[in-house]
């Protein structure tokens, strides 16, 4: 199957204050040897927890930030190099926040149109029109009432919606959803999730849809990414990962999850010590300090992802060992 | 949703135990210039001791304004305009400004929505919990410092740590900090306003952990507002939603899992995907939240509610024109729904 | 185009009413003789209600020179040194010229002065301003190092060197030197507020769409700030004023003008005042003040235009406001 987007080795490492005297500054690695593909038709959920890295993975394929290293590949061609405009009329993004990625004196009908101009995607007179289809594409109906709306008159799921809709507006194959319904009300992420289905289906997108919450990318992801430390530490088919999880970390998410058929699980949780930084880290394995299953090798050798069976694979010496690693 | 549990998920308590906060007809108005919003609309909730009684709702449906109304800190323009707040049968709305500075954290404390982030950045941990004890009690620094070493101790951190600054705490301790100060005075009853949404699911599960390590310690209530219906489902004792001001629903835990019966809950529960078994689409709740200044008539609920249709004409009119009353429909679980009281 | 079936209608029911701070325009129609929100603002607020109308009788005075003041004021029209009488409302000077058409038609020099220099340099100000915050790096560097050069030099002095050394004098210099001099302490504000409105997500949405870094200035970030960018201009506008009429009293204005700091130079030059002739340098002096007055009790409405925790509880209607808008203003604070 034909990819839209490749990426491969993805690195980025901000420089962080706190300059020593002697040991000049240290650097977070916030990405680091991140690859995976997107496909056409398919919703990749990318999971981990706050500071895994996985929002600046979304900003970075956005060219909102540039990487410290890999390259990321559209079309066969190098992204990075690639004409900016051309690049943004085929990944899109949907952000977080829904008021906040919304101009609070513009109107909706002026973030869907802009990008349409920008682009050209229709003539000058056929905008109006083409706003209003993408509205009710969105289910925002209304449209012609809508659009001359102001953020602040709109509820927190018909933000989101706008947000969709300007996305789509450029008719992109990409459109990278940053945690897209975490500051929505419980009720209504449904809808914003099924709409996600939808509109995979009908227009053959690839999303990346950035998480925390396991539940959901359950729920709308073909494939899944668990991001730890900066780094990929399992990746597969989703229900392949949640229901015979590889990587130690991920089975510490699970486990976390609240789920109301148990009870109050006072034992599954053997987390110790706390999170890593992402810190000027060391060779080994960034998860070793709260794994079970660490062993010697854990603190010395960085593991590669490595895939332990058909489509699905873990970082992790115990349970996706390299081959020469089983056999040294 | 499908059925479950050969085993119960928490037991109920076995003693009739005495209600220690109560709730009656309470009213919260929000006074401004020209309108009226009704935050809280004749609410009644009854929090017992050594009870986790959870509270759930969307944004907007006053959960926090109840939490708030409890410890009295309401700020201008919202007023409680009806109703009393009972704290073992004394009416706190009746109190004066000296009693209620003294009853405000040592019979009942409150954690705030990210709290973590309002711990004072320059001063040391340790000298924030001196500063707080000796709003309440004569002590010196020097047993407050320890005492504040044995709080942090009980809420699993180093006692060492009363020396370290905020920032150089990671978030979840950052809230056990905020636990422990809510502790400190051992009050009876603990309200938590979504203290674990802003952290990690795994820090969650932890601090969840630790406050049911703490309760079995100290025996106190805690009323835990959050939206996340998921999580009170496995943690708390009862559980009320509320919904655009109103109680429409209460009933312990296990029985609200079982067997909800107001559609709003039903439809809430219908919004967390599952994370195991088959993965069927699922809807929500079509619409939002309504603006309080000016809700539906009758039933709150009823331009989101399925079974609320103009084909049904009696019903309709019932729905549209009168507001459901909390009514029993079990042991221990109230609904206030017109479909629930028809039998339907 | 798509068979995707609208998910939910969410139609009109919802959110008639504008919820959050009144500055932020609204789609609902106007009732009545419906004034848009920021000039129910302004009319709102007392003190702002009096300095509009107090600038507006003054530049309407301007506007209707020709009729008001019949006199030429570089005429001589009248007996030297004579007080206010029912000829000559303000006197004339000991020359004999008409000091209320002095007055008068000096208004338009004055106020056109002083606006055009107030537009440089607000344009300054706003373009390098909102360019430093949105570039980052290098250009914000350059931008900062050019705006601390001008922000160190003390003003007054600056102008009165540049104005030393320009071989010619009139209004447009005065309006160069005055927009030169007066940008970099708003271009200073205007930055710090486009930082924290460039980290927004809005803003970094419209750079995926595509728009470029012009684009996101004028038509994202800008009018976010209008009403700081029109408090800034206030400030300058009435701050111009006094500069000029300064500059003119020092005699680095053009002393054949008409405009009040000319005015007040003769009157200095001739030592009218020791002579007893008060009205030479009262009426031109009220008129500098009560201009300036009227301008910082605009910029007390505008403020809270920019700032809504300014806005404090109306508890008197007054008629007026209640005849321009459709209903009585509201507070600002909503319910949660």
């Amino acid at each position: 199957m034909s990819t839209a987007l490749d990426v491969h080795g993805l690195t980025k490492h901000f420089s962080t204050g706190g300059a020593r005297l002697f040991s000049g500054r240290r650097k977070v690695h916030a990405v680091d040897d991140v690859s995976f593909s997107l496909r056409p038709g398919t919703i990749t959920a990318l999971v981990g927890e706050s500071g895994s890295g996985k929002s600046t993975v979304a900003r970075i394929l956005a060219r909102l930030h540039d990487p410290t290293g890999g390259s990321v590949l559209f079309d066969g061609q190098d992204a990075t190099r690639s004409e900016i405009l051309r690049y943004r009329s085929q990944v899109q993004m949907i952000f977080q926040d829904p008021f906040g990625s919304l101009n609070p004196v513009k109107t909706v009908a002026h973030h869907i149109e802009r990008p349409l101009l920008i682009h050209g995607i229709v003539r000058k007179k056929d905008v109006a029109e083409r706003v209003r289809e993408l509205l009710t594409t969105v289910g925002l109906v209304p449209p012609e009432h809508i659009a001359r709306k102001y953020p602040h008159e709109l509820s927190g799921g018909q933000r989101q919606r706008v947000a969709i809709a300007r996305a789509l507006a450029v008719e992109p194959r990409v459109i990278l959803a940053d945690e897209p319904t975490s500051m929505l009300d419980v009720s209504i992420r449904i809808g914003i999730l099924n709409l996600m289905l939808a509109l995979k289906e009908e227009r053959e997108l690839a999303f990346l849809y950035v998480t925390h919450d396991l539940a959901s990318a359950r729920y709308v992801a073909d494939e899944m990414l668990v991001m730890y430390a900066g780094q990929i530490v399992e990746q597969g088919p989703t229900e392949d990962v949640l229901q015979n999880p590889l990587h130690p970390y991920t089975r510490l998410l699970l486990s976390a999850v609240p789920d109301p058929r148990a009870g109050l699980r006072l034992a599954d949780v053997s987390a110790r010590g706390s999170h890593h930084s992402g810190i000027d880290p060391v060779a080994g394995c960034r998860f070793v300090e709260r794994c079970p299953l660490a062993i010697s090798l854990c603190r010395q050798r960085t593991p590669e992802l490595v895939e332990a069976r058909p489509g699905q694979g873990a970082r992790c010496h115990v349970t996706a060992p390299a081959p020469e690693v089983l056999h040294a | 949703m499908t059925d479950m549990l050969d085993h119960p998920m928490r037991e109920a308590p076995a003693v009739e135990k005495e209600s220690l906060v109560e709730l009656r007809e309470l009213v919260v108005d929000y006074e401004i210039p020209g309108r009226r919003v009704r935050a809280i609309d004749h609410i009644d909730l009854t929090i017992h001791a050594g009870e986790i009684v959870g509270l759930a709702g969307e944004s907007g449906c006053g959960k926090t304004t109840t939490g708030n109304a409890i410890l009295q800190i309401l700020r201008e323009p919202a007023r409680i305009t009806n109703g009393q707040i009972l704290f073992q049968g004394e009416d706190l709305v009746a109190l004066s400004r000296e009693q209620l500075r003294r009853f405000r954290w040592r019979n009942v404390s409150m954690v705030f929505q990210s709290a973590m982030n309002s711990l004072n950045p320059v001063m040391r941990v340790g000298d924030q919990f001196v500063d707080m004890m000796h709003a309440h009690q004569r002590i010196s620094k020097r047993h407050a410092l320890a005492q504040a070493g044995e709080l942090l101790r009980m809420v699993g951190i180093d006692p060492d740590r009363t020396r370290s600054y905020p920032h150089e705490l990671s978030g979840g301790m950052r809230q056990r900090v905020i636990i422990a100060m809510a502790l400190a005075l051992k009050p009876e009853l603990v309200i938590m306003d979504e203290p674990t949404t802003a952290l990690d699911v795994v820090v969650q599960r932890e601090i969840l952990q630790q406050i049911d390590a703490l309760k079995r310690e100290l025996d106190f209530a805690v009323l835990f507002i959050t939206h996340d219906l998921s999580l009170l489902l496995e943690f708390a004792d009862r559980i009320a939603i509320m919904y655009a001001g109103e109680i429409v629903e209460s009933a312990p835990a296990a029985e609200l899992y079982r067997a909800p019966q107001h559609p709003y809950t039903q439809g809430l529960m219908g919004s967390f995907p599952p994370l195991t078994g088959p993965i069927e689409r699922m809807i929500g709740i079509p619409g939002s939240p309504p603006d309080l200044s000016n809700p539906p008539t009758g039933c709150r609920f009823h331009p989101r509610c399925p079974h609320c249709r103009s084909e049904d004409a009696v019903l309709y009119e019932r729905q549209i024109a009168d507001r459901p009353v909390l009514k029993p429909v079990g042991t221990d679980h109230l609904v206030a729904c017109h479909l629930v009281e028809e039998g339907l | 185009m798509s068979n995707i079936a609208p998910l939910e209608p969410v139609g009109p029911s919802l959110s008639d009413e504008p919820v959050g701070p009144l500055a932020l325009p609204s789609s609902r129609r106007r009732r009545g003789f419906g004034l848009p929100v920021w000039a129910r603002l302004l009319l709102g607020n007392r003190k702002s209600c009096a300095g509009i109308i107090v600038f507006a009788g003054i530049v309407g005075a301007a506007v209707a020179a020709p009729w008001l003041a019949q006199n030429s004021p570089t005429d001589l029209v009248g007996l030297p040194g004579q007080p206010p009488n029912r000829d000559f409302w303000f006197g004339t000077t000991d020359q004999g010229y008409d000091v209320f058409s002095q007055v008068v038609w000096g208004a338009r020099t004055s106020l056109t002065v002083a606006a055009c220099a107030a537009i440089a340099s607000t344009v300054i100000a706003t373009t390098l301003g909102l360019l430093a915050a949105y570039s980052g790096g290098w250009i914000d560097d350059v931008i900062n190092l050019i705006t601390n050069v001008f922000l160190v030099i003390p003003t007054l002095p600056l102008l009165i060197v540049i104005s030393a050394f320009v071989p010619t004098r009139g209004p447009l210099i005065m309006v160069l030197i005055l927009g030169f001099t007066t940008w970099a302490i708003e271009a200073r504000i205007l930055r710090s507020q486009a930082l924290s409105i460039v980290k927004r997500d809005f803003v970094q949405a419209a750079k995926v769409a595509g728009e470029g870094t012009w684009g996101i200035i004028w038509r994202e970030i800008m009018p976010n700030m209008v009403s700081r960018i029109a408090a800034g201009f206030v400030f300058v506008f009435y701050g111009s004023i006094i500069f000029a009429a300064g500059l003119e009293f020092l005699g680095f204005g053009d002393v054949n003008g008409t405009s009040w700091g000319v005015i007040l130079y003769w009157a200095q030059n001739n030592s009218t005042v020791l002579q007893g002739a008060w009205w030479h340098f009262v009426f031109p002096g009220l008129a500098i003040a009560l201009t300036v007055a009227a301008l910082v009790f605009i910029n007390y409405g505008v403020d809270e235009l920019s700032n809504p925790r300014l806005r404090g509880p109306r508890r008197k209607r007054r008629a007026l406001l209640g005849l321009v808008s459709g209903r009585p203003a509201v507070r600002a604070e909503e319910a949660r």
